[in-house]
């Protein structure tokens, strides 16, 4: 009988606990609703009372610099000596592309936070306050216009912009007895042939790591360089989503692989292990963009070793824009999320950072370089998000797409399986274009 | 009648946490899984959008998706392979040899490890040109091997991780089987003369036979869910030909934020896992 009651005490204490726990979050919830309804009020007294004298409240801002977590506090620092009463909050989050979107689903989105999939054109204004009332225009911000909504508003803006060419390391090229940049795909082939005959890997490609291909074969990135539409994205008119263009860019890897002018096993060569070879010139080149040659000085390369020039042949350089940062459409504090905003585009927050911010002197070497042989950069025009949305209905991954081809022994089946993707968008297509 | 109601109330009590949990973190899930595999959510937005059985048809529609069953073979191969290995391994440290117990520690000790941690050790041991494992086959005079291919031997490669991983763990449910048969029997069979090959053909086997099943059934199972070394190392590539029915669908949600579609393959997996469970009832009663 004792026996029993101790059962049915502890029984009761154990579903008391669990139902306990339960209400300890509601209540929880309750408060923070309260405190929520109580920091409206003071924001509502606080606008009306003093409208343009002071910021005040707390925002949060969402980032993917892990690395630069202490800078970031700083910099956040700085911002509230001058505007003091503010609270600017810098969260670092490493798997940001994941994070973030379930963050917005389950209603609790940073103020502050940029760009990601699946956010487009189209939704802009799902999770994005418009901030055309920033004092910015065109004039001072690179690629200003890309961040127009569908429906027209200014959205979203990128703090940074980057160049694209190809990044080469000056000591493994003049190993090889190579004094001059190649300005033509033939001219590259023999520096890669020379390289190669010296025993450096001409090109690297980390391939294992997938996404460090994505100039070869990213549309924006080779219609710009390549093409003749000067940044604009005609594909959603077309029934190719691999057209010539396209094609001779990517040829060029597959030439490279059959010649073995990549890493000797592509299916293994990593992004580290590909940063370090580089560094040290054990491979020469890679196509990539001008945020790269920074990390491979931090790697200890000798400054003066690394450089960038336009892609062989190329008509255009293609200027990137950074992630695009917007804030959030349920921001408590709209006031001070602007404020914030503006002083980020204003004050770059890493010296390697180029600034998309027209104003800011920019005096970084590489970038002074790549811009050195006369291409003339330009910023692809971005359009509606039909071309996006085309290409994850068929759920085509260019990246890991462009691996399979680079790697198709047969020219044969590689041109099927080409052919088999402009089928399927020319189909996709039409349930999208009139 | 008091005691009844004494009685009921304890095991409503006692039911009620484990009940609850169960509900929260298990049933909870699957319905909301079930739910979202009827819309067409990207993973972001706050409301559903129903579009009926779309997804299915989209996903029977697909044959490259059920080719991917074609790549699960070789994870249930290396299932079949490990069941056999972690037995032997059984037998041998249920017997009397020295140091059993850090034997048995050694092997379980995969198991513990983080999946994702072996994964990328085992990115490691599988790189073309840094690989210890090449470094070794090359002192022996033997050429370099390329673990990560475009030929279906990559499959293996990927499944050997699950089974260097989880064979201690097969090998641990084999000793507790083992463990359970008298030892009197072994001792009746020696003197009746029987050989290592009779004990465990005649004895061993037929006295472990549920555990055998249960085992078989969770690492078949197991080799059907698989998806972290293909997401880890090879990201599914190239052209897919390492990619299994769940890494397909992961990318479906991540790549392409078709989170119901993927939700649907889900669903259908579950089907099929709970047709194989079936299949496997009737095998034992028609034993029986």
């Amino acid at each position: 009988m004792n026996k029993k009651h101790i059962a049915l005490l502890l029984s009761l204490v154990l579903t008391a606990g669990t139902i306990s726990g339960c209400g300890q979050s509601t209540e929880g919830a309750e408060v923070s609703s309260a405190s929520d309804t109580v920091s409206e009020t003071s924001g509502d007294l606080a606008e009306t009372e003093q409208k343009e004298e002071a910021l005040s409240g707390k925002i949060s801002v969402a980032s993917n610099r892990t690395d630069l977590e202490e800078r970031l506090a700083e910099y956040a620092q700085e911002f509230m000596d001058l505007h003091p009463g503010t609270t600017v909050e810098f969260e670092t989050i490493k798997e940001y592309d994941d994070v973030i979107p379930t963050r917005i689903a389950g209603g609790e989105a940073p103020d502050l936070f940029y760009v990601v999939d699946p956010i487009n054109q189209d939704t802009y204004k799902d999770y994005f306050l418009p901030i055309d009332d920033l004092d910015f225009t065109a004039d001072d911000i690179l690629f200003y216009e890309n961040g127009r909504g569908t429906d027209g508003n200014l959205y979203v803006l990128p703090l940074t912009v980057s160049y694209c060419g190809m990044v080469y390391n000056k000591a493994a090229f003049a190993a090889a007895g190579v004094n001059e940049i190649p300005k033509t795909v033939d001219e590259f082939y023999d520096v890669c042939k020379k390289l190669d005959a010296a025993g450096i890997t001409p090109v690297g490609t980390a391939f294992k790591d997938i996404w460090p291909i994505y100039a070869w074969c990213g549309w924006g990135e080779v219609t710009l360089t390549a093409g003749d539409n000067r940044g604009e994205n005609k594909f959603a008119q077309q029934d190719e989503i691999y057209d010539d263009v396209m094609l001779a860019s990517m040829d060029i890897v597959r030439n490279l692989y059959k010649k073995g002018w990549l890493e000797d096993d592509i299916m293994s060569a990593n992004w580290d292990q590909f940063k370090l070879d580089l560094a040290q010139g054990k491979t020469a080149m890679h196509y990539s963009e001008t945020w790269l040659p920074a990390q491979f000085v931090e790697l200890g390369a000798d400054p003066e070793d690394i450089g960038m020039f336009p892609f062989p042949g190329a008509k255009n350089i293609k200027a990137g824009a950074g992630k695009q940062w917007g804030i959030s459409k349920d921001t408590e504090n709209p006031e001070l999320a602007k404020a914030f905003l503006t002083y980020m585009l204003n004050n770059p927050v890493a010296d390697t950072d180029i600034p998309s911010n027209k104003n800011i002197e920019v005096n970084d070497p590489f970038v002074a370089e790549l811009l050195s042989y006369g291409i003339e950069p330009l910023e692809p025009i971005v359009g509606d998000a039909t071309f996006s949305n085309i290409k994850n209905d068929i759920e085509l991954d260019g990246q890991k797409f462009f691996l399979t081809y680079v790697m198709e022994e047969s020219d044969e089946k590689a041109a099927e399986l080409i052919a088999d993707w402009n089928a399927k968008w020319a189909k996709a297509r039409a349930n999208y274009v009139n | 009648m008091k005691s009844k109601i004494k009685d009921r109330l304890y095991i409503i009590c006692f039911l009620f946490v484990p009940l609850a949990l169960l509900m929260l973190f298990s049933y909870y899930p699957l319905m909301k899984l079930i739910q979202l595999s009827f819309t067409d959510w990207n993973g972001m937005s706050r409301d559903l959008h129903y579009i009926g059985i779309k997804n299915y048809r989209d996903i029977f529609s697909q044959k490259e998706l059920f080719m991917t069953f074609g790549n699960n073979m070789a994870y249930v191969v290396t299932a079949l392979i490990q069941q056999v290995a972690g037995l032997f391994l059984a037998i041998l440290l249920n017997s009397n040899i020295k140091m059993k117990t850090t034997f048995r520690a050694i092997l379980f000790m995969p198991y513990i490890i983080n999946g994702v941690a072996v994964a990328f050790m085992f990115n490691y041991m599988y790189d073309y040109s840094n690989s210890p494992v090449n470094y070794v086959l090359n002192l022996l005079g033997v050429g370099s091997v390329h673990f990560i291919s475009s030929s279906y031997m990559t499959n293996f490669a990927l499944s050997f991780i699950s089974f260097w991983k989880y064979v201690g763990w097969t090998m641990v449910i084999y000793i507790a089987a083992l463990q359970s048969i008298p030892g009197e029997v072994y001792e009746a069979a020696r003197i009746d003369g029987a050989g290592f090959i009779q004990t465990v053909r005649f004895i061993t086997l037929p006295n472990i036979k549920t555990m055998l099943e249960v085992s078989l059934l969770l690492s078949l199972n197991g080799a059907l869910q698989v998806y972290f070394e293909p997401f880890l190392i090879t990201k599914g590539g190239p052209n897919g030909r390492t990619a299994t029915f769940i890494s397909k669908s992961l990318e479906l949600a991540y790549s392409y934020s078709k989170y119901g579609k993927a939700a649907a393959m889900g669903v259908i997996l579950l089907v099929i896992i709970l047709l194989l469970v079936a299949a496997q009832k009737v095998f034992i009663k028609g034993d029986r």
